[in-house]
């Protein structure tokens, strides 16, 4: 591992300035994605080393879970996914974070590892991953994966870089309709987690409308609306320590067996948590069943652009829409 | 049956590396071609059957019991390789290739030289041409793969280390460069390095017994597919490392090692030292898997920046640098075809074998190891088998838990599984019906001992296969997405052998406690508790009166390397051959001391030792006397003389080669899976694996050994897999989130159970585990997945991407 400085922050503010006064800064947290990342000598010419790691578990009071009935919920960035998925609070109001929070990792890797760090987590792109390849994301000026080895690689919009997302939790707070609060050189800000996350497009070099200098401190998500379920599945390769092959969350309100309102957002598919509007539009006011999920399920995958070797996450991707949505009616 | 005429390609043992050598003993392959060449020994005329041992209710064998080393190896207390540190010691990291071929044309080191805490480099210039790690360049000056070591630095730390790589400054001209073996095999290919005529390296193997043609005529049912299996990596949980230090002309090296002693004697040849002033020790090995096997180039790096420093040196390769720098279980592509008559007895047999070598494995005799099981496992009057090598620009081809057999094993037992079905027979009778029993056909030696037919009946019956298999007309007949099948197979392996060197030494001291001394790794199976055991039963001491040695060339006898799953065999059967001649010497000492206590002569042969203790058998009124007694009794009787004697027991044993049989393990494997037919996903839920060992020596570890060969086995047939990126060359699966190795939350319930045909040349009988293990699984879970989805899946792993594209096709 190379060398790097290493600053401990003791407030939001002196972080975001530390931040702001080093071109190639980052702040740690649990370290698990940030410290391989330097371990692997990842750069390129857009994306260069890390050489200055701003500590930010010194701050004060960032690791927390809050619930009120009128607030709703609200995670310190810092707070470890082993303490969301084991919060009474949590797995009562929003049993699809409660499940997405202990689907990452291992046990020992969720006891250091924050839910900030998982939200901002870069994606597993074996190519991106792989110092010897000058793609998009670092900077050059080529995704190997679309003439090359893409098993795992995004079924919907992928464009010029075919990451897919690798969060659990990212899906389930977007299903929950949640806020991320964030701290920049000009304060305190709100960015709903359905606006948070970007496309290669938009800027290929990063995943979140974050800049450099801004921070993500706390989660919010609104109290959940009266007959609100919600559900997290994913399916991956080994029983556990796997990134999704496809993962979903659900979040609907659900009378008499009719969906009332609700969002299904896939992980694991696209370069950012999918929400399938399509699937939401062909749900709503329906009573559900096998084949009203089925219909959800096939008016978003109709829009699914496989690549050579990945087709079969379209058949995953269809049959776990219509598992999640009919679970929640079982 | 005909006389089939044989014919096997010899091997050219003069073109092999020492390593290659190695191999062609471990796996049988040199007593082949010895007996081919030679002819069957004549002056010692086989036995039609093996003797049968004594099945004495033995004290300390057959009980169960853990390893004598557990205790400190968990409470850390043990010295591994990576716990060696020495004062002033230098840390050494290495730059790697990023091309998969080409030549340097530059190379600029003097600003990581000028780096502080930076105190030595070396890159090819520095190294002799004839320098190389077995075939390997020790630092690269035509890196054929990606990953081949360029330059190496010694530093104060390792973060100073790689700061100094990233200030070396290299030029490569590009070359054209080969990752697929049948693309590479094909003239006009480019070649994987420049100075090959052909990718294709060295005859094919090949196996010839009677005529395939007119066998294939005479079948009245013929089966065949295409398989093709993926490099896989080994993953031993301590990384490749070595610590070298220089005390004047003595090179000592501290590695993670299966073999100390050929690790020492190829480092001294290669530096042109003496053998004798280079020690090797690896008290510890934390796994090894084959890998560990041969000398690599960080083992020389290491020696020779400690020599260029006058420091001791460090380089514990990362898990990159394993996966760039080891030798790993290769790609295979094989097409295969059965002829049987239509009541199952096979006919004909035609197989052929292409292997990826990589760029530094040579020959096709990693070809020919996967076929040896077919040549073997059945009675098949006429086969025509062949075999060959591809160089490629890919990491090397190696032992890796079976090295090919596993490969071999699993495209064999898929085919059986396709022939049952289209003769209408169960898979399990299929398999009775065709078992060979009597031995090798080509080299005409039988078998130490043959327990097949047992593995398989007593196997069906424990996991219920007549009820949990319900006939061919029940494929795929399960409602819901979650579909749940059985599968079965059976196997034949040349691993667990007993082949030389095989030595011990075991003295008993002073104070009557017993120590064995010998050179094998202790690497998990575990070792030295095996031999304790074997040599407190052979003396008739007490476990407690033990202690085994740790591998170390200064102290220890070569007695080969622990691969091969040749440990228990092999060196078991040397350090019972040690202890029966020390045994010999403590009854001669103590019927010295009961003829002079008694005031009569006592012979050796009236004696009895059991628990430590021994007993005059003629006279249960003499109390008896313990080892120590014995051994300070003074006088030895020689001769039927007394003479004085020396007060510690050395009993030693070098033991021969086997010449008169031919050595198989065998073993069913019975799996039971659940495939999920929406996403892909399979969950073994029951395995059940019955092995022939010749004899049970500890039924803990040989559990252990099991349920450890089955998880690796499952994840060669579901997850694992080494993946190349064809357009660069570049490994893409190379960190262990890609590189999917199986959780214990995909381990099922996992039974293991013994079948003991008594070996007659293994230690009480005995034979090796380890590897059967590992190969015991791959096909029973493809021929399972096979019974529950009625998909037929012939390439690995087989994970959700090919049971969704099988499914749909």
């Amino acid at each position: 591992m190379r060398s790097f400085k290493y600053y401990t922050a003791t407030s939001w503010e002196d972080a975001v300035a530390t931040l702001g006064k080093y071109k190639n800064a980052q702040i740690v947290a649990g370290g698990s994605d940030v410290l391989g990342w330097i371990k692997d000598e990842l750069t390129g010419p857009g994306a260069p080393l890390a050489d200055v790691l701003i500590d930010i578990r010194t701050i004060p009071n960032t690791s927390y879970i809050n619930y009120d009935a009128t607030a709703g919920l609200k995670l310190g960035a810092l707070t470890t996914l082993t303490t969301v998925a084991e919060s009474s609070d949590v797995q009562k109001n929003y049993p699809g974070l409660a499940t997405a929070a202990v689907s990452p990792a291992s046990p020992s890797i969720r006891n250091v590892g924050t839910i900030g760090g998982n939200i901002m987590q870069r994606p597993r792109c074996w190519y991106l991953r792989g110092a010897n390849f000058p793609c998009y994301k670092k900077g050059g000026d080529f995704c190997f994966s679309v003439t090359g080895e893409n098993q795992y690689h995004a079924i919907l919009q992928g464009e010029l870089c075919y990451i897919v997302h690798p969060s659990d939790t990212a899906p389930a707070l977007i299903s929950l309709n949640a806020t991320a609060n964030v701290m920049g050189p000009n304060g305190a800000k709100q960015i709903p987690f359905d606006q948070f996350f970007i496309g290669p497009r938009t800027n290929v070099l990063k995943e979140t409308v974050l800049e450099h200098n801004e921070i993500l401190t706390e989660i919010v998500v609104p109290p959940p609306a009266a007959n609100t379920k919600s559900v997290f599945m994913k399916v991956t390769q080994r029983g556990v320590y796997d990134f999704a092959l496809v993962s979903i969350a659900v979040a609907a309100q659900i009378v008499n067996g009719v969906w009332q309102d609700g969002r299904v957002v896939l992980g694991g598919v696209a370069p950012t948590p999918y929400r399938a509007t399509d699937a939401e539009a062909a749900l709503k006011g329906k009573k559900i069943d096998a084949n009203v999920a089925l219909q959800a399920a096939q008016d978003t995958l109709v829009k699914a652009r496989p690549m050579s070797q990945n087709a079969y996450k379209v058949d995953i991707a269809k049959n776990i829409i219509v598992q999640a949505v009919t679970s929640l009616v079982s | 049956m005909p006389a089939a005429k044989s014919y096997v390609t010899p091997l050219d043992y003069e073109k092999m590396t020492p390593e290659e050598r190695e191999w062609a003993v471990l796996t049988g392959r040199a007593d082949l071609d010895r007996a081919m060449k030679e002819g069957t020994p004549r002056s010692t005329t086989p036995p039609a059957s093996p003797p049968a041992q004594p099945s004495a209710d033995y004290a300390v064998v057959g009980k169960p019991q853990k390893d004598l080393e557990g205790y400190r190896i968990v409470t850390g207390k043990s010295t591994f390789t990576v716990d060696v540190y020495l004062p002033d010691m230098l840390y050494v990291r290495v730059l790697r290739s990023p091309l998969p071929h080409a030549k340097i044309t530059s190379i600029d080191t003097s600003k990581a030289a000028a780096l502080p805490g930076v105190y030595g480099i070396i890159t090819y210039k520095d190294i002799p041409a004839q320098v190389l790690a077995g075939l390997k360049p020790v630092m690269a000056s035509e890196p054929a793969l990606v990953g081949d070591p360029i330059a190496a630095v010694a530093a104060v730390d390792e973060t100073v280390a790689e700061d100094a790589l990233n200030l070396i400054n290299v030029q490569y001209q590009q070359l054209p460069f080969i990752v697929d073996p049948i693309a590479g095999a094909k003239s006009g290919a480019p070649l994987a390095l420049s100075n090959l005529q052909s990718n294709v390296s060295g005859p094919d193997f090949k196996v010839v017994r009677g005529d395939v043609n007119q066998g294939f005529a005479s079948a009245d049912v013929t089966v065949e597919h295409t398989v093709n299996t993926q490099d896989q990596q080994h993953v031993a949980l301590e990384p490749h490392i070595a610590v070298a230090r220089w005390d004047n002309d003595v090179l000592t090296m501290w590695t993670s090692s299966q073999y100390t002693h050929a690790i020492a004697r190829i480092v001294a040849a290669t530096l042109g030292m003496p053998y004798s002033k280079v020690r090797v020790i690896s008290a510890f090995t934390g796994g090894g898997f084959g890998d560990k096997t041969a000398v690599y180039p960080y083992h020389l790096v290491a020696a020779l920046l400690a020599k260029k420093t006058m420091r001791p040196v460090r380089y514990e390769l990362t898990r990159l640098d394993v996966f760039y720098e080891g030798s790993h279980h290769f790609q295979v592509v094989q097409d295969i075809k059965l002829g049987f008559k239509k009541d199952g007895t096979l006919v004909a047999l035609q197989a052929d074998s292409t292997a990826r070598l990589g760029a530094y494995s040579r020959g096709s005799g990693l070809a020919g190891d996967t076929l040896s099981g077919a040549r073997l496992e059945y009675n098949i009057p006429n086969i025509l088998l062949n075999g060959r090598g591809v160089i490629t620009n890919t990491s090397s081809a190696g032992a890796r838990r079976s090295v090919g057999e596993a490969s071999g094993m699993f495209a064999l037992e898929t085919l059986m599984d396709v022939a049952a079905e289209k003769l209408g027979m169960d898979p399990v009778d299929l398999r009775l019906k065709n078992i060979n029993e009597t031995g090798d056909p080509e080299s005409k030696l039988p078998w130490t001992s043959n327990g097949l037919r047992d593995c398989i009946t007593n196997g069906a019956s424990a996991f219920n296969w007549k009820s949990r298999w319900q006939g061919w007309a029940n494929v795929n007949k399960g409602a819901g997405p979650l579909k749940t099948g059985v599968g079965f197979m059976a196997l034949a392996s040349n691993k667990g052998s007993k082949s030389p060197p095989m030595t011990a030494v075991v003295e008993i001291n002073v104070d009557g406690s017993v120590r064995v001394v010998q050179g094998a790794a202790h690497i998990g199976g575990p070792q030295r508790t095996t031999f304790a055991i074997i040599a407190a039963e052979t003396l008739g001491a007490n476990l407690d009166q033990l202690s085994v040695s740790e591998p170390d060339t200064a102290f220890t006898t070569d007695t080969g390397i622990v691969a091969g799953s040749r440990a228990t065999k092999s060196v078991g059967s040397a350090v019972k051959a040690a202890a029966e001649d020390a045994r010999a010497q403590l009854l001669g000492y103590a019927a010295a001391k009961f003829s002079k206590d008694l005031s009569r002569t006592v012979n050796p042969q009236d004696l009895a030792v059991t628990n430590g203790q021994i007993s005059l058998q003629t006279d249960s009124s003499v109390k008896p006397i313990t080892f120590a007694d014995a051994v300070n009794s003074g006088f030895i009787i020689v001769d039927g003389q007394q003479v004085p004697a020396a007060a510690t027991i050395i009993g030693r044993a070098v033991v021969p080669p086997v010449t008169q049989y031919a050595q198989q393990t065998y073993a069913a494997a019975f799996y039971e899976v659940q495939v999920n037919v929406q996403t892909g996903v399979v969950r073994v839920t029951d395995a059940m694996q019955i092995h022939d060992v010749g004899k049970v020596i500890n039924p803990l570890q040989l559990t252990n050994q099991v349920h450890g060969g089955s998880v690796q086995g499952t994840g060669f047939a579901l997850t694992e897999d080494y993946i190349y990126d064809t357009a660069t060359g570049i490994p893409v699966s190379s960190n262990l989130d890609d590189y999917k190795m199986l959780m214990i939350n995909d381990v099922p319930k996992i039974t293991a159970l013994f079948v003991e045909s008594n070996d007659a040349v293994g230690p009480f009988g005995a034979k090796g585990i380890g590897e059967p293990a590992f190969m015991a699984a791959a096909a029973a879970i493809s021929n399972a997945i096979y019974y529950a989805a009625g998909i037929r899946l012939t390439s690995l792993p087989m994970n959700p991407k090919r049971v969704l594209e099988a499914l749909k096709a």
